[in-house]
């Protein structure tokens, strides 16, 4: 991308993590973007730090009232702002490019993919996952039939979450939900994409107390297909794709965006799909496409619409979750006795029974 | 109590007398440095609040309509001391009640016998151990000056989300590399299952007569290291282990000790190109998951000499004062351990 070229006017909304390492150093690759973005956070502290951060001009607290007329929006905002903020600018028919996931319900994600098609105005998700070309080959694979039906699908998706939230806002706001939302938002719609439809919730299960999920499994099936997910944002799981078709099996590191292996007849064949990036990269180049979509220079290289069913799939896990069987608290004899009150909260001082 | 603050509420020990302060319905605040730390503690509806030792503004607000805290948070020695110190000063000017200080066995050194709370302090060169002795001089101090300090010194924490007493060991022994140790692992390994020290914490902030007190908190059970890794193995449903040469394993442990230090040096100086470059390349990915693979699954100098170490820590005056009575033996411990790891997908 040219450093020289002019930055449509471009509101961020919301001065956060995800703003600050995927949006924004994206922007500032174009000449003349101080003035041309306008930083936007209901923490005025925070809008300014980052406008300081990033040598920006215009920085407001309310996005209904922006300092500049704008072009297009990108919001960046936790997770249940994003619909009734990509309305506000969708509904003026501006180019809208929202964090992922797109919305919390299906129904948000209809509303938002509705209004962008009656406007005539595009609206794209950061789903960058889908532009990982180890991915893109197993898309092929899967659609052209080169390995048979699909007969069963395993994902392990799991890190420690080291997302350097600003607001805490995923941590301590049960609205935010956990692990299912968060990872759940790339894995799931991946796998709608890889199988061309949206499977069916057989069991879903989390371990959420009364707060939110940091661990959870689901079951699906889609077809001939069986589907086993599992989550966790408080260890490394072993991150790692496999689907077994009636003639091959692939198989794939979740987070190694480049290569696969394909194993059929007995034999194992390395594929390298495409060039060794960063992470980082792939969320640039999205970012980068929608900046050149509002420019006229470029198509969207997907768009939410096509996101929008995976949302309704984690709609319907949360609506089944259960929960876990977890022995290490349920028959522990310390938890147990604190829990009853049968400990020196009520019982006397043990110097006293003697 | 009205409310306890728990400082390194995310932590091990924190986040277990969290849940399970929680779960009893016992009023907290947990207090964490970092908001993504607080995953695991997320999953109950407690109050959480940025609460970083270091700072002593954060501090402040934290222990506001607070009469007690545990003081469980840990890091470098400086944390470890001066965090203590900032703790216990707010306590001090908040009017705090009660004040539980986590300290450690470690503040004994390398000492072996049976060791109860009058043995002397001694570090023996563990920067921890010096750091726990000179925060407990702090408490001490304090102590003096009126704050109604108790300092808990608890042996080897073990149990579900320890990663040092627990996953490390639990991957070593998953991978089929790890052995016991023949007469270099007969020492004793004093483990203490995670939700006695909680027991322990608990009746220290309740009972009158722990003011001023230390007390060591062990398990019931004293198991030798080889012991350990056997039951721990069995619980794990992996073969029997081997017994590995114990001076093969010495030798390794010299020979990888400054590979260990330039890693460590290298990830802490050059983190963020390290891993730029393990992204971008398949060969520095492959070397550098060898290398980490290869460390993690040697012990260290250090560790070998704890597995023979013969030392054991009385709790006579924590069973006297307290009324403590550990509830978890080592083999309902590992159970509780082994089916936590299976849960989480740590082992594959």
């Amino acid at each position: 991308m040219s450093s020289h070229g002019s930055l449509p006017r471009i509101a961020v909304i919301g001065c956060g993590a995800a703003a600050r390492e995927f949006c924004l150093p994206v922007l500032r690759r174009f000449s003349d973007y101080r003035q041309r973005v306008v930083l936007v956070d209901i923490s005025a502290e925070q809008a300014q730090s980052t406008a300081r951060a990033f040598q920006i001009e215009h920085w407001c607290i309310d996005y209904r009232s922006l300092p500049l007329e704008v072009d297009a929006a990108m919001i960046t905002t936790p997770h249940h702002w994003h619909a009734e903020q990509a309305r506000h600018f969708l509904s003026q028919g501006l180019p809208v490019f929202v964090e992922k996931p797109l919305g919390m319900t299906e129904r948000e994600a209809s509303s938002m993919t509705e209004l962008a098609s009656a406007k005539g105005a595009v609206l794209m998700v950061n789903n960058y996952r889908r532009l990982f070309p180890a991915y893109q080959r197993v898309r092929q694979i899967l659609s052209t039939g080169e390995l048979g039906s699909c007969r069963r699908v395993d994902i392990w998706d799991g890190t420690r979450f080291a997302w350097a939230s600003a607001s805490g806002f995923y941590l301590r706001d049960a609205r935010a939900r956990g692990v299912l939302l968060d990872r759940g938002a790339h894995t799931v719609d991946i796998l709608c994409w890889w199988l061309g439809g949206c499977p069916a919730v057989v069991s879903s299960r989390t371990d959420a107390m009364g707060g939110v999920e940091a661990v959870a499994k689901l079951e699906l099936a889609h077809q001939q297909t069986v589907i086993h997910l599992a989550f966790s944002r408080l260890e490394r799981l072993r991150n790692y794709y496999e689907l077994q078709c009636e003639r091959g099996t692939i198989r794939g590191r979740l987070f190694d965006f480049s290569r696969l292996q394909i194993e059929r007849n007995g034999k194992r064949e390395r594929i390298q799909a495409g060039p060794m990036r960063s992470y980082a990269d792939w969320a640039w180049k999205l970012v980068t496409n929608f900046v050149q979509v509002v420019r006229g220079d470029e198509r969207p290289i997907f768009e939410a619409r096509d996101v929008a069913p995976s949302i309704g799939l984690l709609e319907q896990a949360y609506r089944q979750a259960g929960s876990f069987a977890m022995p290490w608290y349920d028959a522990d004899p310390n938890v147990a006795a604190l829990t009853r009150g049968d400990s020196a909260v009520s019982g006397a001082d043990p110097g006293d029974r003697e | 109590m009205k409310r306890v603050l728990i400082t390194g509420a995310a932590g091990f020990i924190g986040g277990w007398v969290t849940e399970t302060f929680a779960r009893a319905g016992i009023p907290l605040r947990a207090g964490i440095r970092r908001w993504n730390s607080a995953v695991r503690i997320a999953r109950q509806p407690v109050e959480m609040v940025l609460c970083d030792v270091m700072q002593p503004s954060q501090l402040q607000g934290a222990l506001e309509g607070c009469d007690a805290v545990v003081h469980c948070a840990v890091g470098s020695p400086q944390v470890i001391v001066e965090g203590t110190r900032h703790v216990l000063q707010a306590c001090q000017a908040q009017g705090v009640q009660r004040v539980v200080h986590l300290s450690s066995v470690a503040v004994y050194g390398w000492a072996t016998g049976s060791i109860d709370e009058a043995h002397p302090l001694r570090g023996d060169g563990n920067r921890y151990g010096e750091a726990k002795i000179e925060a407990e001089r702090v408490c001490t101090e304090l102590a003096g000056r009126g704050l109604p300090v108790v300092v808990l010194r608890p042996s080897v924490v073990y149990g579900p989300f320890s990663d040092v007493w627990t996953v490390r060991f639990a991957r070593r022994l998953w991978s089929g590399r790890w052995g016991t140790f023949g007469a270099g692992g007969e020492g004793k390994c004093n483990l203490v299952y995670v939700t006695d020290v909680v027991q322990a914490i608990e009746r220290a902030l309740q009972v009158d007569g722990a003011v001023g007190a230390v007390f060591n908190i062990n398990g019931g059970e004293v198991v030798t290291w080889n012991e350990y890794f056997t039951r721990f193995n069995e619980a794990l449903g992996r073969d029997p282990l081997p017994r590995l040469k114990t001076w093969k394993i010495g030798l390794r442990a010299r020979v990888l000790s400054p590979v260990r230090k330039t890693a460590r040096f290298a990830l802490h100086r050059f983190g963020k190109p390290i891993l730029r470059l393990h992204s971008k390349s398949a060969l520095a990915a492959g070397i550098m998951k060898a290398t980490e693979s290869s460390l993690k699954l040697t012990p260290t100098s250090d560790q070998l000499k704890r597995f023979r170490q013969d030392a054991e820590y009385r709790i006579d005056r924590a069973r006297d004062v307290l009324g403590y009575e550990p509830r978890v033996g080592v083999t309902d411990g590992l159970e509780f351990c082994a089916a936590w790891l299976r849960h989480h997908g740590i082992l594959y």
